[in-house]
């Protein structure tokens, strides 16, 4: 819809994300994660070019060389490359925390969504459904997927993304039963509205906010249980470049090459505070009450 | 009766204005107390114990009462916003609870709700034009153009710019907002509006405006309004008829002059007895009736009549026999066993 003039001088319609974005743009600690962010996401796409090397391709006669300007993270056992390593392993962690997460969010909004809109008995079937999801470690049934599934990583965004989902799922249904009692919804209704819109149209947008910043949070938390699962060998296989996998392989070297271990920890470390860092930032940004 | 304060609207009583619009008869609800482990339903709470209402087109009827009693929820029974117990709500005819989905939707164009709440009542992530264009796409299914005419006409009509519509809540008053508010509940041209509390959170130099739009849309569209009130003045000034409840109940109901003039529940006595009179003298000499006590817990009402524990009337035969609403005038009826006509209550 647009309508041509406005009274223009005192008051221009002013956005609400660009008063977010105002907010988050202050945040000096949320702003250096985001710069990080995309930094790596910059560094994951162009990864064929900012590298010398492929990241599974062994230099004859390097084998664990020391960080160098020839191999600015050194090189491994095998005589790979490890800042090649680590670039596109910037490529699986990012994938898999996006794919689970966007798997997590699709089924918490769901879940959370109807059992805070419909109440009673549907949402003490959701609540059951979610403790017993609780119950269940995500790294055992991690295992379990990738003996039945084999290791890879579309196994690990599966378990990822169905673990992920409660915690959203709680946070969604909260919103949607404190905000289903607004006036502004029980008008919705007294338009002989249908369910789907109001919960899609009238509180969905205003259960919006906590659910980016625990997604963005999530993302970090996704990228360090990939790196755990990859660790314990349950992950994506060698010699795929996973963060994880390369300090598992790493840790045996530790005193004569330390870089091999540090150098990718270091990575996901930075990585997952980079993102609770934004999720940080995002949380105080999006607040309703300062808006 | 004092000049100046009571301006009773029309002439006569309701009963000259148009037929019935909406027919409640023996509204109850009843909220169950959930308690225990297992959530088992531990009592109930009346909110609205047997409440008979008739709205004809065109004319004001106002819910009074202390908050508590039920008036809002008798509101949002009429709109079948709420599932009522048991009774039925008849509008036009139509038995509210037995239509479909489908058609409740459509008579949902009829009737129409404004909110307490100018800062809940509207969604913050919707323009102003996204919000009252809304109803026309779900109903009428209009196009983009032909939303946005009828949206600046809906702003005109409230007395607001019509360029506001590209703008959100936050950027406007309390006062701006309830505008807004009842230009939504214009929007699908409704016969039936219930006003719940529509001035009592604005200032008081606000609501003067918005009780007057209300009173023009009500003279140029010939709307019937449920006016649902706890602001005495705000009721005289805008109704015809009046009931008046306590606790769940109707105990005094009729044309407006009359119930003003000689109200004759002693809880209604009360009520009038707290309105202030704009002249210093009236109210320094006028005998005020301070009603002591809070009202009962609706999940435990009193035997009898439910005014009973905090009226200075009440003998044994209040706590045995529940008064019927009986008639005493034209229209005007009481529940009360020891009704007694006060005239002039407030000189």
């Amino acid at each position: 819809m647009s309508w041509p003039e406005d009274l223009g001088s005192v008051h221009a319609v002013r956005p609400l994300w660009a008063s977010a974005w105002r907010r988050f743009r202050r945040n000096k600690m949320a702003m250096a994660g985001l710069a990080f962010l995309v930094a790596l996401v910059v560094a994951a796409v162009l990864a064929p070019w900012i590298t010398r090397y492929g990241p599974t391709e062994g230099i004859e006669g390097a084998y664990r060389q020391p960080p160098s300007w020839a191999h600015p993270f050194g090189t491994d056992k095998i005589g790979r490359d490890v800042f090649s390593r680590v670039v596109y392993g910037a490529r699986v962690s990012l994938r898999i925390g996006f794919a689970s997460t966007v798997i997590s969010v699709v089924i918490g909004l769901l879940f959370g969504a109807v059992a805070g809109f419909f109440g009673g008995l549907v949402d003490t079937l959701i609540m059951r459904l979610t403790d017993v999801f609780l119950a269940i470690p995500y790294i055992v049934l991690a295992i379990a997927i990738a003996a039945v599934a084999g290791r890879s990583e579309h196994s690990i965004i599966v378990v990822l993304g169905l673990t992920g989902w409660l915690g959203l799922a709680r946070i969604v249904r909260a919103s949607f039963l404190s905000l289903k009692q607004l006036e502004y919804v029980e008008a919705a209704r007294a338009m002989g509205y249908s369910r789907a819109r109001i919960m899609f149209r009238h509180i969905l947008p205003n259960a919006g906010q906590p659910v980016i910043v625990y997604s963005t949070v999530l993302i970090g938390g996704v990228i360090l249980s990939e790196a755990a699962l990859s660790y314990l060998g349950v992950g994506p296989q060698a010699p795929t470049p996973a963060w994880g996998l390369m300090v598992s392989e790493g840790k045996g070297d530790l005193a004569r090459s330390a870089h091999l271990l540090l150098l990718p920890g270091g990575a996901i470390c930075l990585t997952v505070l980079a993102f609770m860092l934004v999720g940080d930032g995002l949380r105080d940004a999006l607040d309703p009450k300062l808006i | 009766m004092s000049d100046g304060l009571i301006e009773v609207r029309g002439s006569g009583p309701g009963a000259e204005l148009g037929p019935p619009l909406l027919v409640a008869t023996d509204l109850v609800k009843d909220f169950p107390l959930r308690g225990g482990v297992f959530g088992r339903t531990t009592g109930r709470i009346s909110a609205v114990a047997g409440v008979s209402l008739t709205v004809r087109r065109g004319e004001t009827l106002s819910l009074v009462g202390e908050s508590g009693c039920g008036k809002s929820t008798t509101g949002r029974l009429l709109l079948n916003l709420i599932r009522p117990t048991a009774g039925t709500v008849r509008f036009d005819g139509l038995d509210l609870a037995t239509l479909s989905g489908k058609e409740l939707t459509h008579a949902r164009r009829r009737f129409q709700i404004v909110f307490q709440d100018p800062y809940a009542t509207l969604n913050p992530r919707m323009t102003i034009g996204a919000t009252l264009g809304e109803p026309l796409r779900v109903h009428f299914g209009w196009k983009a153009a032909r939303r946005a005419e009828r949206v600046r006409q809906l702003l005109d009509t409230v007395g607001l710019a019509p360029q506001y519509a590209n703008r959100f809540p936050h950027e406007f008053s309390g006062g701006q907002r309830q505008r807004v508010g009842i230009a939504r509940a214009l929007a699908l041209e409704p016969e039936l509006i219930v006003l719940d509390e529509p001035v009592s959170a604005l200032d008081v130099s606000i609501q003067a405006g918005i009780i007057n739009l209300l009173q023009r849309l009500q003279d140029e569209l010939g709307l019937a309004y449920v006016l649902i009130a706890h602001d005495l003045s705000v009721v005289q000034h805008l109704s015809h008829r009046v009931a008046v409840m306590y606790l769940g109940k109707v105990v005094e109901t009729g044309p407006a002059e009359a119930l003003f003039s000689s109200p004759a529940h002693p809880y209604t006595q009360a009520l009038l007895s707290a309105v202030p009179v704009p002249d210093p003298e009236i109210q320094r000499d006028r005998r005020r009736l301070v009603l002591s006590g809070e009202p009962p817990s609706p999940a435990d009402p009193p035997s009898g009549c439910r005014f009973r524990t905090r009226c200075w009337k009440a003998e044994a035969r209040c706590t045995e026999l529940e008064p019927e609403l009986v008639e005493r005038g034209i229209g005007h009826r009481v529940a009360c066993h020891f009704p007694h006509v006060v005239v002039d209550p407030l000189g």
